[in-house]
């Protein structure tokens, strides 16, 4: 593993009883990149996470974070990757700033803490009073916003956000795309994020990685594979990949 | 130390905002234990029971120096009766629940020295108040036969020409009863009285089971069903620091248990006090109480240890509630028993009950009602020492990727 190699993932497999829902995925993700993992709906992307957020175990494969191996040092890289899981709500009896200040205090002690609150504030850009009251009078788009900030807020070495824009309206999707790409040129996290929506991936994100049923079908800038495949956009070059099927 | 921190910072700031289960902690045993004891002494006495006396005979005789008529009988349970409340009727009430009939020849029987007297007693079945009713008839005219028989002997042996003491002839063995604490030291009704009120305490630790059992499910399985677990789970903070943090919390509302515990264990003696003007205050002791207070706060401590190994391998919300509710369903049984034995008193393999840590916490609150206050803070001890060392055992048992891909 280079310095400049944030996660490097080799011939992971991952089962879940009789069902493989990883089948050798191969993955080199860079220092600074924002990665994305694209595919449709269980084609393995919230499992390739999860390991990579050291809550699962892989089943077979070698899988590095940051130098670290996993599962063996999960506890280690826990400390400088920040997870945003699929449709995870916030505390709703905690205030935005609170939910901001738990996982501040979760990462940093209580050290620092209000500078990364105030960061939070910043990349969350809900108004103070909007911001003081209870989580649970949010709605969808604000919640994901606060829920956004505090996983970067933290300034970690990586950022894994699964899904981060599923469910939103169009306003409240721009504005997460707009705020992953600028917070992470700003703070320097590499992230990687999973989505669906190929227009999404195609707008915030600098290398991809197609999956489908557990397997990568292509890797790497989003123009190679379009040339590579002789596809106009990534949806026509997915549906290519996949030989015009569906899963 | 700064993991525990978080998750006490955080769990205290959303157990303060759940106003709905601290209400329910605290009125609880606040509105239960009070009504228990009206329910205990206030209610069986309102319920309407209609007694029949059927006078037959309606003659009158003597013996010896006593004259005794059926109207002298029936006049004295009428008025016993009607004292305890019950209604008194004279006729043949076909919607009595208890008729007493004195038939033609019974003050003629009563009175020979060769015949013995009977009364029929009819009772329908299905009321305590009705058990009651018959048994206050019974005792009047056992006393009304002792009364008789004391007038026979003494005419016997005014016959006889002997001295005769009718005790000596009718209670030949006399029985005196002395009550000892179980330390040894004289007793009288008070420390009996103690006692009773004292096991009745201990019945009320089974409020106090339910919201710790409830609160630990639901903060840990709870978690994952309103979508917060899975992200808390990736932090860096320590599986120890969650599950500590979380029990430590949930004893918050083991602390607020007690206290009301203790409140509605005061209604209890106060509630039927007031309605009967009685001092049963004066039973009141204070060390009983913290011990009640103790015994609360560690049962709740046991509830959430017990329940913690069992949550942490459920599924769903559900599954992990169905499971406190067998937890609970084990404490009240344990709790219920105390409230006719002295479960630290049974033999062996029976003995092994107060292994229960709730048993322990029962036996605890009943010793110190009989002042043996040195085996309710062993008991107590006993039954703390377990539950820490449950918790301590569930630290291990969370595993991240069981609860976040369990379905729910």
């Amino acid at each position: 593993m280079t310095v400049d190699e944030v996660v490097k993932v080799s011939k992971l497999r991952r089962r879940f009883g009789r069902v493989e829902v990883l089948k050798g995925i191969d993955l080199v993700i860079h220092s600074g990149e924002v990665f994305g993992v694209v595919g449709p709906n269980g084609a393995g992307k919230t499992t390739l996470l999860r390991i990579l957020a050291g809550l699962l175990r892989p089943t077979s494969g070698d899988v590095e974070i940051l130098g670290y191996k996993i599962p063996r040092d999960a506890d280690k890289v826990r400390r400088y990757v920040s997870y945003l899981p699929e449709d995870s709500n916030l505390y709703g009896r905690l205030s935005g700033y609170e939910n901001l200040k738990l996982f501040a205090l979760a990462y940093l002690g209580t050290k620092d803490v209000d500078e990364a609150v105030k960061l939070g504030v910043a990349i969350a850009g809900l108004p103070p009073e909007d911001l003081a009251k209870r989580a649970e009078t949010y709605s969808k788009g604000m919640s994901r916003r606060v829920a956004v900030a505090s996983t970067l807020m933290v300034r970690p070495r990586l950022a894994i956000l699964d899904e981060p824009t599923a469910g939103l309206d169009v306003i409240s999707a721009r504005y997460v795309r707009e705020t992953i790409r600028r917070f992470s040129k700003e703070l320097g996290t590499t992230i990687i994020m999973s989505s669906h929506n190929m227009f999404e991936v195609s707008k915030v994100c600098d290398r991809v990685a197609l999956i489908f049923s557990g397997r990568i079908l292509a890797v790497g800038r989003i123009s190679e594979i379009l040339a590579e495949v002789g596809a106009e956009d990534l949806e026509e070059a997915f549906i290519k990949l996949v030989g015009g099927g569906n899963e | 130390m700064s993991d525990l921190y978080v998750v006490l910072w955080k769990e205290i700031k959303e157990l303060l905002r759940d106003r709905r289960t601290i209400l329910m902690v605290v009125l609880t045993p606040i509105l239960t234990l009070p009504l228990m004891g009206i329910a205990l002494v206030y209610l069986p006495s309102i319920q309407e029971v209609t007694v029949a006396i059927l006078d037959e005979d309606r003659v009158s005789a003597t013996v010896g120096d006593l004259t005794i008529s059926s109207h002298d009988i029936v006049d004295l349970i009428e008025r016993y009766l009607v004292l305890y409340g019950y209604i008194v009727v004279k006729d043949g009430n076909s919607s009595a629940q208890v008729v007493l009939r004195i038939p033609a020849g019974f003050i003629a029987n009563l009175t020979s020295y060769e015949y013995q007297a009977s009364a029929v007693l009819v009772k329908r079945l299905g009321s305590p108040r009705v058990d009651q009713a018959v048994s206050y008839i019974e005792g009047l005219l056992n006393y009304v036969s002792r009364v008789v028989s004391e007038a026979k002997v003494k005419a016997l042996g005014r016959l006889a020409n002997i001295t005769v003491r009718p005790e000596a002839v009718l209670s030949p063995i006399a029985v005196r009863t002395y009550l000892l604490t179980p330390s040894g030291m004289p007793a009288g009704t008070a420390e009996e009285l103690k006692l009773y009120l004292g096991r009745v305490l201990a019945l009320s630790l089974a409020f106090v089971t339910t919201p710790a059992a409830t609160y630990i499910a639901d903060s840990l399985v709870g978690e994952k069903e309103r979508r917060t677990l899975e992200k808390l789970l990736s932090t860096p903070i320590s599986r120890s620091s969650l599950i500590v943090g979380k029990s430590i919390a949930a004893s918050l509302i083991g602390l607020v248990g007690g206290g009301s515990s203790v409140i509605g264990g005061l209604l209890l003696y106060i509630a039927p006090a007031l309605m009967y003007s009685a001092d049963i205050l004066k039973f009141v002791s204070p060390e009983v109480f913290a011990v009640l207070f103790c015994s609360s706060y560690i049962s709740i401590l046991v509830s959430l240890s017990i329940s913690l190994p069992v949550v942490l391998r459920s599924p769903s919300i559900r599954s992990a509630s169905l499971s406190s509710t067998l937890l609970i369903g084990v404490a009240s049984v344990v709790y219920i028993a105390s409230l006719f034995m002295n479960l630290d008193e049974l033999k062996m393999p029976l003995a092994l009950v107060l292994a229960i840590p709730y048993a322990s916490l029962a036996s605890a609150v009943v010793r110190a009602s009989l002042g043996e206050y040195l085996k309710a803070v062993t008991y107590l001890t006993y039954s703390l020492a377990i539950s820490l060392l449950l918790i301590l055992l569930s630290t291990k048992l969370l595993d991240p990727e069981r609860m976040i891909t369990s379905k729910t």
